[in-house]
């Protein structure tokens, strides 16, 4: 009992002695680190602040607005002119922090502010009566599909361009010709936002390089460019290329009973491309159903051509002739590939993307997929100082900096680890 | 071997022993701790007053701060001019506007170019401090500041202060602590005890310890040093415009 006793009391006050420690004591130095930490931290803020404050020496600006030029021009490196010459952004706010913070012991990253640009779309469309039932989709749901995306807070601008050659009538009851203008043409609804252009030939096309026929679409992306939107091309705009076709550019033809890709195909494909690359312009390219399926080799063939040859059996002296249709559907056939390979190519040369649709329908939803996933691109960061270690202690501070130019304001986020 | 009886003769002499040890343990944690406790919070007292003169001479108008409405933030922004003038009128006292009369302290202010090199450098505040026997607690660190010689032309600096809590800088700053005060009508008359470690002197308008010494704000009449170390007991009376009669 009495051995009891003295454990219990020996227990008791080690207790005490323990808690008096860590308690009492504990309180007053969570106290002081909490103090030193939030110092710190406020040492931080006011460090930035000061460093931003600064001028650069040549330019006489401020730190705050060289970074905000740079992220606007989304180059690390800004030229002022001949007497100034360049400001290098980075390197001048490199040696500011390890001057105060220390070399290796941070990190910025400024992004330019999130601007919603302008979209600017042209649309090339072939006008061969083989489009027809997608230019009617077109005309249907092309200004649905943008009225949407304006409610999305999207700003997008259309001008269609049907290639020259205009004006073959379409089957079905409507008997629409295709070309955008005149009693007898699409007659698209236009609004301040969407328009409808037909191309001309020769010099009356305006162009450089005009489209010489009705499947010309890589002259017509090349016109189209040069002429611009109906609106005119501005500045800071995304802007985009779609090309709606089922024949290669210039026309698919055959030869030796095999598709024909001559100099004049490759020429004109090669004039789009170096257009939209030259110019900035991406290309989102949508191969329509060129009657593959329908080709006498194919397998399992069982679906209805959706190209309006079959309309050429009420013309009185084509009725019943089925070599005509045949030997159409076969160059179609033949040169499918072709169209597509020139497609991919001209998508993937720039940063575009392509699709190929099999009804009309899917080509308002591949135009509604390419407007709604476009955005402004954002790969330009000015980063500085050392990436962000691991398993350390870090910092971090936001300070918000206005852009010259825009209006806008960014987010400048910096790190500090000790 | 022991019976039941003679076992209880040793383990209650023992467990008094031990009691009484763990007991001496206790008290002995208890003023251990208490000290460590003081010192924290001594610690804690220091940095904080030294941040907050950085703070006031950064960003008061009164000290350095460039004056400008427009500047919200507290960037620790100086002015080149102000910085001049403390350079040239506050070379062996503290200015009054980051004033602080339980410690000493001493502000160097150094313009850093593109290499890292100190281009310019100012200094003010207190130019001496208590002998290293006679401090208590000091800490030295700094903040990054602007030096602003115009609207397109804002240098790059860090502005370190020395704060030093010291035998010195009590007794200093008592003095001065009651010269401002009858100055500004407050006080008449004023008390205190003070412990020094070594005797002090006064001469010239300066209190020293030994060799180091600080200008005080007003002259001390009949007041010419403590001359023992241990605690004395001070009384001081303003007289204006500019004096402090002192009895011992």
């Amino acid at each position: 009992m009495e051995m009891m006793g003295f454990l219990i009391l020996a227990v008791t006050i080690t207790g005490i002695i323990l808690l008096i420690k860590y308690q009492l004591v504990g309180n007053y130095e969570r106290s002081f680190s909490a103090l030193s930490g939030r110092q710190e931290t406020e040492g931080l803020r006011s460090g930035i602040n000061s460093i931003l404050s600064t001028t650069e020496e040549k330019s006489g600006k401020s730190m705050v607005e060289l970074i905000g030029t740079a992220v606007h021009n989304e180059k690390d490196v800004i030229y002022f002119g001949p007497v100034i010459g360049d400001v290098d952004v980075k390197e001048e706010i490199e040696w500011r922090f390890d001057s105060i913070l220390g070399h290796g012991k941070w990190y910025l990253k400024a992004k330019p502010p999130k601007i919603i640009p302008p979209i600017q779309v042209i649309m090339i469309l072939d006008s061969s009566a083989s489009l027809c039932d997608d230019v009617k989709e077109i005309k249907q749901n092309l200004l649905p599909t943008i009225n949407d995306l304006i409610k999305d807070k999207k700003n997008i601008t259309a001008t269609i361009y049907m290639l020259p050659g205009q004006g073959e009538e379409c089957c079905g009851e409507e008997k629409i010709k295709m070309k955008c203008e005149g009693d007898d043409g699409i007659n698209i609804e236009e609004t301040s936002y969407l328009h409808c252009l037909d191309f001309e030939t020769g010099f009356g096309s305006g162009c450089t390089r005009p489209p010489e026929n009705e499947e010309d679409w890589g002259r017509g992306l090349s016109c189209a460019i040069q002429k611009g939107p109906n609106e005119g091309w501005v500045d800071d705009s995304i802007k985009v290329g779609i090309v709606i076709s089922d024949e290669v550019s210039y026309g698919s033809e055959l030869k030796d009973d095999s598709c024909d890709l001559n100099q004049e195909n490759q020429d004109s494909l090669d004039i789009g491309i170096n257009a939209a690359k030259n110019f900035g312009l991406k290309v989102f390219s949508i191969k329509t159903n060129t009657g593959k399926s329908c080709c006498n080799e194919c397998e399992n063939c069982q679906s209805e051509c959706n190209i309006c040859l079959m309309w050429y059996d009420d013309v009185p002296d084509w009725q019943d002739t089925w070599v005509e249709r045949r030997y159409f559907t076969k160059v179609q056939c033949s040169c499918d590939q072709e169209l597509e390979n020139q497609m991919v190519k001209i998508s993937e040369e720039t940063g575009g993307k392509f699709y190929t649709v099999q009804k009309a329908e899917e080509v308002s939803e591949a135009i509604r997929e390419i407007l709604t996933e476009i955005e402004s691109k954002e790969d330009y960061f000015l980063e500085a100082g050392n990436s962000r270690p691991e398993e350390k202690n870090i910092r971090s501070y936001t300070i918000t900096i206005p852009v010259p130019y825009t209006g806008e304001y960014t987010d400048v986020n910096i790190y500090y680890w000790s | 071997m022991f019976n039941k009886g003679q076992l209880s003769y040793i383990i209650k002499p023992m467990t008094l022993v031990i009691t009484i040890v763990l007991l001496v343990f206790l008290l002995q944690t208890l003023y251990t701790n208490k000290v460590r406790e003081r010192t924290v919070e001594k610690n804690l007292d220091i940095v904080s007053t030294a941040t907050n003169i950085l703070l006031i001479l950064a960003n008061s108008e009164e000290c350095l701060a460039y004056d400008d409405s427009l500047i919200i933030t507290k960037a620790n922004i100086l002015d080149i001019e102000k910085i001049e003038s403390f350079n040239s009128n506050y070379q062996d006292i503290e200015p009054e506007c980051a004033r602080n009369y339980d410690f000493g302290w001493r502000v160097k202010i150094e313009q850093i170019n593109k290499n890292n090199i100190v281009e310019r450098k100012w200094e003010f505040g207190a130019d001496s401090f208590s002998d290293d026997k006679l401090v208590k607690n000091q800490v030295e660190f700094w903040i990054p500041v602007a030096i602003r010689y115009s609207e397109n032309d804002v240098r790059l600096g860090k502005m370190n202060i020395k704060l030093v809590d010291g035998e010195l800088e009590k007794l200093a700053g008592f003095f001065d602590w009651s010269c401002k005060m009858g100055k500004m009508n407050r006080m008449s008359s004023l008390t205190t005890e003070i412990m020094i470690s070594q005797p002090a002197t006064y001469e010239n308008g300066k209190l020293c310890f030994g060799q180091y010494c600080r200008k005080l704000l007003c002259e001390l009449i009949y007041f010419d040093g403590l001359d023992s170390e241990g605690t004395h007991e001070l009384t001081v009376n303003y007289q204006e415009p500019n004096k402090l009669l002192v009895s011992k």
